[in-house]
Parts: C-alpha cells; structure tokens; sequence
C-alpha cells in the first residue's frame, strides 16, 4: 500500500525513531564500555580513559580468565543451577497454575488454595528463619538450597493461571467431548496455546536464576559451590568502612587490575544475553485467534 | 459432597507431607551432626586428658604438639587471594598454612563456611543467631561486647600467661599493655586485641609536585596558600597541554570515610568532625557542630564555585576519584601515608612527568595544620568461645601465624606455594610494624646491607620495602611506591612520624565503643551530616549549618554527648 505520508506523520516517525534509538542505546552501550575496557590495557583502564573503544588493545585479560579455575568452575555451578531450576520451576509452575486456572465449579475451593499460595508473595519468615529453615533441612551447602526455596514462584504461576483463563473455554470442551483426559487437555491444548506466556515465565526463571547472588553467598559455605554471580560479588567488593587496616591497605594494593573483573562480569552477563534471541520467536500473539468460531 | 471432602483429605495430607518432610529433615540433620559433635567431644576429651598432665609438664611450650588431633572449627570473611601467583582454583581449605597448622601443631582447622568479607558481618550474625558459634572468632569491638556481657567468651589469662611466645608478648607490650587491658575484665582477659599504632590515621595531604614546578610555586603550608595553588592548578594549566582539564583538589562524595575525603582539610581549620575533642570546661565536645566547622564549610563552598572542586564530587565514589588521580586530572588529595603505593603509583606508570610529595596538612593563623589522631586502633579481635576445651590452641595458632612469618620460612612462605596468608584466622601482626619497617630499612640502607635484620617479625613486610627502596635509589621508578610509603624521611610514614614526634596533633578522645544513642541514632545522624555539608559545600546559605546543629543535638546528639561524657568521666587516661 503506498500513501503519501502527512507531514505530521513523518515528524512523528522521525521522533519515534529517534526516541527508540536512544532508549536501545542507552541499553547497549554499558555493555559496549565494559567489553572495551576489558580489551584495553589496564593502566588506561585505571586512568578511565577508555570510553567506547578499547586503549591499548590486548587480549590479556581473557587470556587469563581461561586459566582461571574459579571462574570456570563457578559457571559450571551456574549452569547446573539454572537447568535444574528452570526445569523444576516450570513443572511446578504448570502443574499449579493449570488446576487453578479452573472454574470454582470444576474445582472446588479453588479460591481458597489460591490465597494458600498468594499469601505467600505478602508474608515471608525473614532472613535469619528462613536460614534456620535452610540448615534444619539440611540443604545448607548443597545446590538445592538455591532451587528448593524458589521452587515455585508464585508471581510467575498467578501470570500463567491467567493466561490459561483466557483461553477460550469452548477448546476444553471440544476436547472433553472427544475424551481426552485433564493431562492430555493441558499437555496438547492448553501448553501449545500458551508458548508466548511460557517463553516469557521461561526467561524470567532463568535470568532469575542466573542473575541471584545473595542466596549463593547466605547458602553455599565455600566457594567453590558459588554460582557465578556470588562469584563476581567478591570481586567488586568495596570498603565500606570509617577507618582502614593495614589488612585493608594490602588488599587495595594488590586489588585484582580492572580489566580482569570486567572481563569477568561481561562473560558473566553474556550468556543469558544470547537467550534472548532464541525466545524471541515464541513472542508471538495471536495464537488461539480462529481457533474457536464464534 | 464427596469432592468437597477429597479436596480437604488433599489438603490435610499436604499438610501432613509437608511436616513429615521437614521431621525427616532436621532428624537426619541431627543424626549426621551427631556422631561429629560426639567424635570432636572425644577428640577434646583425650586431648584434654592428655593436657593436664602435660600442662605441668611443659607448661610453656608456645608451639606444642597436641598428641591428638585436636578439630577448631572457624569461619573466615575472606577475599579472593590477592598475588596473581598463588595456585589457580585454590580454596580456603587446601591454604598451605592450614596443613603446616597440622604438621605443627596437630591442629585441624576447619572453616564452618567462608564468605566474601562484604558479606561476612550478616553471615556471621545469622550464624550466632542460628545458635552455631565456632570455637575460635575473631571479632570486631561491638560483637566483643556483646559476647562478653553475653558470657560466650572462654578467658584466656591463663592460655595467654603460659602460650604467648616471645613475639606475641613483645606485641601486646609494645603500647604498654594498654590494649589488652580495655579488653580484660576482673582481672581476666577476654581477648586477643589485633591493634595498631594510632598515628597510621594521621592525615598529611599529597600534592603533584611536578604541578607545583609548571605553576611555579612551593608546597602549601597554611590554607590561604593552598588555596592559591589549587587555582593555579585549576586554571593555570598545571600539566602544559594547552588544555584546562585540571582541577585542584580531590575529595569524593563521602565528606568522612577512610580516605580521599575532607578529614584533613577540616582538621586544618582546627575543626574535627567525627572526633571528639576536649573543650576548655574539660568535656569532650562533638567536631561536627563547631563554629570551625562552619569556617571550614565556608571555605569549601568558595572552592566549589571557583571550580577548585570537582562540580561533580557529589556523585563521585572513592572509586572515580582514583580515576581522577591515575588519570591527572587533580593535583591534590588528603589522606593517610600510604597513597603512594596506591593509587598515585598508578599515576607514575601513566604519566611520566607525574610526582607526588607528602606534606603536612595546611593550617590557619600562619601554622600548619594538626590532623586528628585516635587514641587507640584496634580492628579486631581474638576470642575464644566459652564451650570450647581448648583456649589456649588460639594463642597457639597466633604464635604459629607469627613464626611462620619469620625469616627462617622467607624462602617457602609464599603464594605460589600455595599460603594465602588472608585466609588463615587469627592473625596478630606487629603493632608498631610501620615503625619498624622505617628504621630497619634505613638502617640497612645506611650501613649498606641487603637484607634487614634476621629476628624482624614479618620478616618479608621489611625486606619488600628495602629491596624497593634499593631498586629505587638505584633508578628503577617501579619501588616508587613502597619506598615513598614507608622508607623515604620526605615520604608518607616519613612525615606522618614527623608530626607524631613533634606532637602537632590532636587526639580524638573517646575510644569507647559506641554508646546506647550511637547505635540508635548514630547512622541517621550521620546521614543527615552528609547531606547537609554537601548541600552547603554546592552552594546552600551557610545557614543551613545552624540549622543543622540544632537538628543534630534535637535527634540525640545531646544524649550521645552526655553518654561520651559519662565514659569519659570513668575511662579514660587523662
């Protein structure tokens, strides 16, 4: 369709994009900053020369970080943790939020087991009974006291038992009437529907679960078993104190060179980056559109 | 009717699994945690057992062999290691002191956890809370003085009368015995102190004194003259580039902190925010709400406005100001002795023509300036927990820590051999070990030597800067650092003991730990300090001074003067 565009429409446009542009910027370039200034030599680094393009180019800090065991091995526990806890939390969230999705009729006291599980986003133990809680059970050190507490969050389950009331009630009843049972109803109706809410719950747990720093410090009792991001936490550590020690004063003159700890916090923030594009085709809206004549 | 009652049998079930889950839990918890109590219990048993006889024995052997394993459990708030040699993907545990600990002593360490030292204070409060204290802690003052009203710490006069070795008793004598004193109680002693000499927190100012030569002019000693050298450094292009990217003086947003802030240009206007000095009634009278104070408020306004300040100091961390320095952009910055070998060193690898001198900090009336000094620096503390049998492993493992910092292991102790020397508690080091580098090194310089003394505690903290002062003087820039910091009579420690011998300080009286009101009010009052100055120092009235010294004493800075007095009146050495 071709229309000559109004004036009106083209500054609009114009605005638009430029308004876009920005905002994309004002979101890349951090990341531009830190990748130059991990490529750059370090004493520029220090001096803050080092803008959008790398000074003094060297590769020497990547060069190192592949030697370097503790980084590794924290990804490894990073890895580990977001497979097993995006996959446990994505079955609980399905498995909870699909009955509930139901009508008080279908289920009863439907309201009742939400409340049950809404309380919970409301009301909290506190830190020190929920580590009492973590150390009674016997979870402490162990890479299921990053998953267990979370297991299900109740956020992301109240978003999908949404989604799912709004999917057209006549589907459920085709497929009744046709004799498929509640696992087949949810399993080849209601979650093939549902790919744009699930793409969006799936990134949400698994940059949840990648970007979670504190627990990994409160939980894990040697680093070793730090996931990545507590990892980084004691690399950017910062003296938070009135007077310093001569202990402190050892530590700031031997402070690990600021091309190294970028290094590590961009390879840090990288791969969760990289999942984006690959969800990015689930975000498609529209799916049930024509699925039900009215 | 049935579904309602399935749906409640499905609750109550869940209920019932939940609970039932949770019992296993802590049971199994309890079971594996049983047998490990029990065996450490025998473990301290026969230890015990085998010490009373051997107490009388050889009662005095400061590094005694247990004749059996004896377990101390420990935490550590711990950094990464800091020497890029030391073993990759080494952890807490494999650190080389802990095995030799075991060789040694036949002590096994075991570290409950270990955690970033950021984080270390909650994780320890949670521990403590979760009622799982570890048998040897070292603790900062006001976790002391809880413990010890709490009753949980084991004394340890007579563990410290029979153990301490030469070294350790030579440290907590070298202040008199002060230290240890405050920390005993009825004449028993509750802790290890981990001091230092007081004068490391005088405050001295550097300055780039390449800059002074462009601009053509001496180093500063009253403000009025420091004034006029941070203009020229501002607008008379102190770095000859032809450009005005300078400014003179470097402070952060923090106006009181631990370094590149405003002490010392508010102790040169006689005013001593966040000491407490001793007015002429006799009392101790708070820095922050004196009329000097304001002078000084004053003083720092007019430099924002001729741009002397960065206008953007309020925004800037401790770390933006570093970059400043490394960067030249600034010429002068407060702060303690040891700048040069971090971060104005990093200066010198950048800028060649880069050099900085140490001076006393400028004053009013024509005099310089006197910094404010504490009476006592003490940073830590080492305990012992009350159940445990064993106090004396505590001075033991100092005794250890100090010999292994001898010259007799110089040539093992290292960290590509795998010692991490910030991951093994407790460690007590020399308290007057500035003092002692000093003299050494320039004694070993005077009469030629390459290698300080034999009997030197921490042998190596001594021979590094003798070896850098040699590099140095011998034309190598890279020992700049160590050997302005510590070595040179012009440098750092060279000046700051300068102004210790001539006596041209001020002592902050109060060393007590924080009274009732402090602890309450102390962080919002100290927040509302910040605000004020540094809305005052970017241009409000000077009124707002007024204001705040009355808000200030309204939301308890009145209560806390009375309870500084009240210490004041009981404690202190007059």
């Amino acid at each position: 369709m071709v229309y000559k565009a109004s004036l009106g429409r083209k500054v609009f446009t114009f605005v638009n994009v430029l308004f876009l542009v920005a905002i994309t910027l004002l979101g890349i370039l951090p990341f531009v900053h830190l990748l130059s200034v991990s490529l750059s030599s370090n004493v520029a680094a220090m001096a803050a020369e080092v803008k959008l393009w790398p000074v003094g180019f060297t590769f020497e800090a990547y060069h190192y970080l592949g030697k370097k065991v503790e980084f590794l091995r924290s990804l490894g526990v990073s890895v580990e943790r977001v497979v097993l806890g995006t996959i446990i939390n994505m079955v609980l969230t399905v498995l909870a939020a699909y009955p509930l999705s139901k009508s008080n009729e279908q289920f009863r006291f439907r309201t009742l087991y939400v409340w049950f599980f809404a309380i919970t986003m409301f009301f909290g133990g506190g830190l020190i009974p929920t580590y009492i809680v973590i150390k009674e059970t016997a979870l402490l050190n162990s890479i299921w006291a990053l998953i267990l507490p979370g297991a299900l969050n109740v956020w992301n389950m109240v978003m999908l038992l949404n989604f799912f009331r709004n999917i057209p009630k006549d589907m459920e009843e085709a497929a009744t009437i046709d004799g498929a049972s509640q696992w087949s109803i949810l399993w080849r109706i209601y979650l093939p529907v549902s790919l744009p809410a699930l793409a969006t719950i799936l990134l949400f747990m698994m940059v949840g679960h990648w970007n979670s720093w504190f627990d990994g410090i409160l939980y894990m009792n040697s680093p070793e078993k730090y996931p990545l991001q507590s990892y980084l936490s004691t690399l950017v550590t910062s003296i938070n104190k009135k007077a310093i020690s001569l202990d402190d004063l050892n530590a700031l003159e031997n402070v690990s060179e600021k091309t190294l700890r970028t290094a590590q916090i961009f390879l840090g923030a990288l791969p969760i980056m990289l999942v984006y594009p690959f969800l990015q085709k689930y975000f498609i809206k529209g799916i049930t559109v024509g699925s039900v004549k009215e | 009717m049935r579904k309602k009652w399935a749906s409640f049998v499905l609750v109550i079930a869940f209920i019932m699994a939940f609970s039932v889950l949770s019992a296993c839990g802590s049971n199994d918890e309890k079971s594996s945690d049983q047998p490990k109590q029990e065996s450490t219990a025998s473990a301290d048993g026969t230890g015990k057992s085998d010490e009373t006889p051997s107490a009388t024995t050889e009662a005095a052997d400061p590094f005694g062999k247990y004749a059996e394993t004896l377990t101390v459990k420990e935490v550590l708030g711990y950094g990464p290691p800091e020497d890029p040699k030391t073993p990759s993907g080494l952890t807490p545990d494999q650190n080389a002191y802990i095995k030799d600990l075991k060789d040694k002593l036949n002590i096994d360490l075991k570290y409950m956890w270990t955690v970033p030292s950021d984080q270390y204070e909650q994780k320890f409060s949670l521990t403590v809370a979760s009622g799982d204290l570890p048998d040897i802690m070292d603790v900062d003052i006001r976790n002391f003085e809880k413990f010890k009203s709490q009753g949980v710490l084991a004394d340890l006069t007579e563990a410290y009368e029979k153990y301490a070795s030469p070294t350790l008793r030579k440290f907590m004598e070298s202040d008199g015995g002060q230290a240890m004193k405050s920390l005993s109680q009825d004449g028993k002693l509750y802790g290890i102190p981990g001091f230092e000499e007081p004068f490391l927190s005088t405050q001295i100012m550097w300055i780039r004194s390449d800059w002074l030569k462009n601009v053509n002019m001496e180093a500063p000693k009253t403000i009025d003259e420091l004034e006029k050298v941070a203009e020229a450094f501002t607008s008379g292009d102190p770095d000859k580039n032809g450009k005005k990217d300078t400014y003179g003086l470097a402070i952060s947003k923090a106006i009181i902190s631990w370094g590149f802030d405003t002490r010392g240009l508010f102790n040169g206007h006689n005013s001593y925010p966040g000491g407490w000095i001793k007015g002429s009634d006799g009392k101790l009278a708070a820095g922050e709400i004196q009329p000097e104070t304001k002078t000084a408020l004053e003083r720092l306004q007019g430099w924002y406005k001729k741009g002397i300040l960065d206008k953007e100091f309020a925004l800037k961390d401790d770390n933006k100001v570093v970059e400043d320095i490394v960067g030249s952009k600034v010429g002068i910055v407060y702060g303690e002795w040891w700048y040069s070998n971090w971060p104005l060193n990093l200066n010198r690898d950048k800028d060649a023509n880069a050099d900085w001198i140490a001076v006393q900090i400028p004053g009013i009336d024509g005099k310089p300036g006197k910094s404010l000094v504490p009476r006592v620096r003490m940073g830590h503390i080492v305990t012992v927990n009350s159940k445990f049998s064993n106090p004396e492993a505590a001075i033991k493992m100092i005794n250890f820590y100090i010999d292994k910092n001898s010259k007799a292991y110089y040539d093992t102790n290292k960290p590509e051999n795998g010692y991490v020397y910030n991951w093994f508690v407790p460690r007590i080091y020399n308290p007057v070990e500035m003092e002692t580098i000093y003299t050494e090194v320039n004694k070993a310089l005077e009469s030629k030597q390459d290698q300080v003394s034999e009997d030197v505690p921490y042998f190596i903290n001594v021979q590094k800067p003798l070896d850098a002062a040699k590099k140095f003087l011998a034309g190598d820039k890279s020992g700049w650092g160590l050997y302005m910091s510590r070595v040179s009579p012009d440098g750092g420690w060279g000046v700051t003991r300068k102004i210790r011998d001539n006596k041209d300080y001020v002592y902050n009286e109060f060393y007590g730990t924080a009274t009732e009101t402090m602890v309450e009010k102390g962080a919002q009052l100290d927040k509302m300090l910040g605000e004020t100055f540094t809305k005052i120092v970017m241009g409000a009235p000077i009124s707002e001074f007024d204001k705040f010294v009355d808000s200030w004493k309204a939301l308890g800075g009145d209560d806390i003067t009375n309870e500084v007095n009240d210490w004041y009146q009981k404690n202190a050495v007059k």
